[in-house]
């Protein structure tokens, strides 16, 4: 009887006792809620928010493979951000209230924003001359614009062969036609972390003496996630309750310059799923597309319906990603109005003149 | 209700008593041990969060049982789960890792908003009443659901 052998097999079925005790853990101390300074709050997520939809940053004071990371700005592009009608908001209530009119939990309203996320002629790059003016004496991954350089999962520079396998770089020495192995770096701690699952590597992007690497990452973000010992100068940017699993692309930055000993310089990661990345001589591009948004019960939990993006100084994953700490930049300034919904302009960012 | 929830106890046998309804509720909703566990963490932080005042231990269960279906929910719901598939279906293969048995495999392969009304009706023995007010539906329309899902469960065994 389907009944009878239905309970009998529930009866089997019971919780790992690892789960078990990690949920009383979770439940004798759980992370405190900290009360937070909305309007500073908006303003440094004003700051680190780009679009809705398509996200995208410069990176680093001098650049992404800059040489000097510490102090290290996210600099954003110049951003002409419209709602698809044209309208556009003046604060984040505005958008809360544009996005809950719209139905956001239609699955058909956000399917059709997915896929009018990037017009064709959304990224407008102004262009840099190339510093190679001679043809190189190796194959490169196919560029679309000359002094544009595509993300690839092989690269090479002539002399060695770099390969982003999975969770890891690979370096290999190609000198004289002969291959040997330099080194092998983890690129994270691999598999399911705490906090989330990590996908596959995505793209590699080379600069001289700098590899970025870039991956995708599935958070599992809840309260539990919430560090209780940030200081009033660090910027929480992990909002909690909603959404239930979110997606950040992440942008890991190697100085490869002993090849054999890759050290890693930092990280930038930003909300959604990755599109696209360029690297222009030592500027870093990278496009995301954040259409997984809940809207909160709460309008002032704007983490779930802004896009956000943040940099990690930090050498090594000390802490479960996301605990790491986000630090304000200084540099960011970028004039409100605050960007909406779903378009996005970008024109390249000279970091020493501070104009866009 | 013992308020002080933060000694060892109290949160011990909380756990204890609500766990594993709370992972079946999740794993009939999810079909996923990992999915299961991950929202069993989820129900026991919200109930260290909002403390709920229970007027009676039935009351209790059902506030469990209710918060394992709006976790779940959640988390079918999300864009992550929108956007992926098990590895084994996408292989086609049968994720057996994840079965029970024949009878939890045949409620596994009906339509989600069966799947919890059949665990609470055939496992719990709730009655249509309790489950139409902890599913928020009215018992015509658990009434409705258990008859299309009998019907299923028929074919879907019969298959077999």
């Amino acid at each position: 009887m389907f009944k009878d052998e239905y309970k009998k097999e529930n009866d089997s079925l019971h919780p790992s006792a690892e789960a078990v005790e990690r949920t009383l853990e979770l439940m004798m101390s759980p992370p405190k809620k900290r009360r937070r300074d909305l309007p500073r709050r908006i303003a440094l997520v004003a700051a680190a928010c780009f679009v809705v939809c398509c996200t995208v940053f410069g990176a680093y004071n001098s650049g992404a493979f800059g040489n000097d990371i510490s102090g290290s700005t996210v600099t954003p592009g110049n951003l002409a951000v419209k709602l698809p009608n044209g309208a556009t908001a003046e604060s984040y209530g505005e958008i809360y209230q544009m996005l809950s009119d719209a139905g956001l939990r239609d699955s058909k309203w956000l399917d059709h924003f997915y896929g009018d996320a990037v017009p064709d002629d959304a990224l407008e790059v102004e262009e840099v001359p190339t510093e190679n003016d001679k043809a190189p004496d190796h194959s490169e991954t196919n560029s679309q614009v000359a002094g544009v350089q595509e993300g690839d999962c092989v690269k090479t520079d002539g002399r060695y062969i770099y390969v982003a396998e999975g969770s890891r770089l690979l370096i290999y020495s190609a000198d004289k036609g002969k291959i040997e192995l330099l080194s092998k770096t983890e690129l994270r701690t691999g598999g399911k972390t705490d906090s989330g699952m990590y996908s596959d590597t995505i793209e590699l992007l080379l600069y001289k003496d700098r590899a970025a690497v870039i991956s995708t990452v599935s958070e599992r973000i809840t309260g539990s996630d919430i560090p209780g010992d940030l200081n009033d100068e660090e910027v929480d940017c992990i909002i909690p309750e909603c959404p239930y699993y979110k997606v950040t692309t992440e942008a890991a930055v190697y100085d490869i310059s002993d090849r054999s000993s890759p050290e890693k310089l930092g990280t930038l990661m930003q909300s959604g799923y990755f599109v696209s990345a360029r690297a222009v001589g030592q500027y870093l591009y990278v496009v995301t597309n954040d259409n997984g948004i809940m809207l909160p019960e709460n309008p002032e939990d704007t983490y779930c319906y802004v896009p956000y993006a943040r940099e990690s100084i930090s050498k090594s994953r000390a802490k479960p990603y996301p605990r790491q700490r986000c630090t304000a930049s200084e540099a960011i300034s970028m004039p409100i109005p605050i960007p909406c919904i779903f378009t996005v302009r970008i024109t390249a960012v000279r970091e020493d003149s501070r104009q866009t | 209700m013992d308020r002080s929830l933060r000694t060892n106890d109290t949160a011990a046998r909380i756990v204890k008593k609500h766990a594993e309804t709370v992972y079946r509720v999740a794993f009939a909703r999810t079909g996923s041990r990992a999915d299961a566990e991950d929202i069993m963490q989820e129900v026991f932080l919200r109930f260290i969060r909002r403390a709920p005042v229970f007027e009676s231990a039935e009351h209790e269960k059902a506030w469990f049982i209710r918060a394992a279906i709006n976790c779940s929910n959640t988390l079918l719901g999300s864009a992550w789960h929108r956007r992926t598939v098990p590895y084994c279906d996408s292989t086609g293969g049968t994720c057996h890792a994840e079965s029970a048995g024949r009878a939890t495999e045949a409620v596994a392969k009906l339509p989600e908003n069966m799947r919890i009304v059949v665990h609470l009706f055939y496992y719990e023995d709730l009655p249509v009443a309790k489950i139409a007010e902890i599913t928020g539906k009215t018992q015509v329309s658990v009434k409705t659901t258990l008859s299309r899902a009998r019907k299923k469960l028929k074919e879907i065994l019969t298959e077999e």
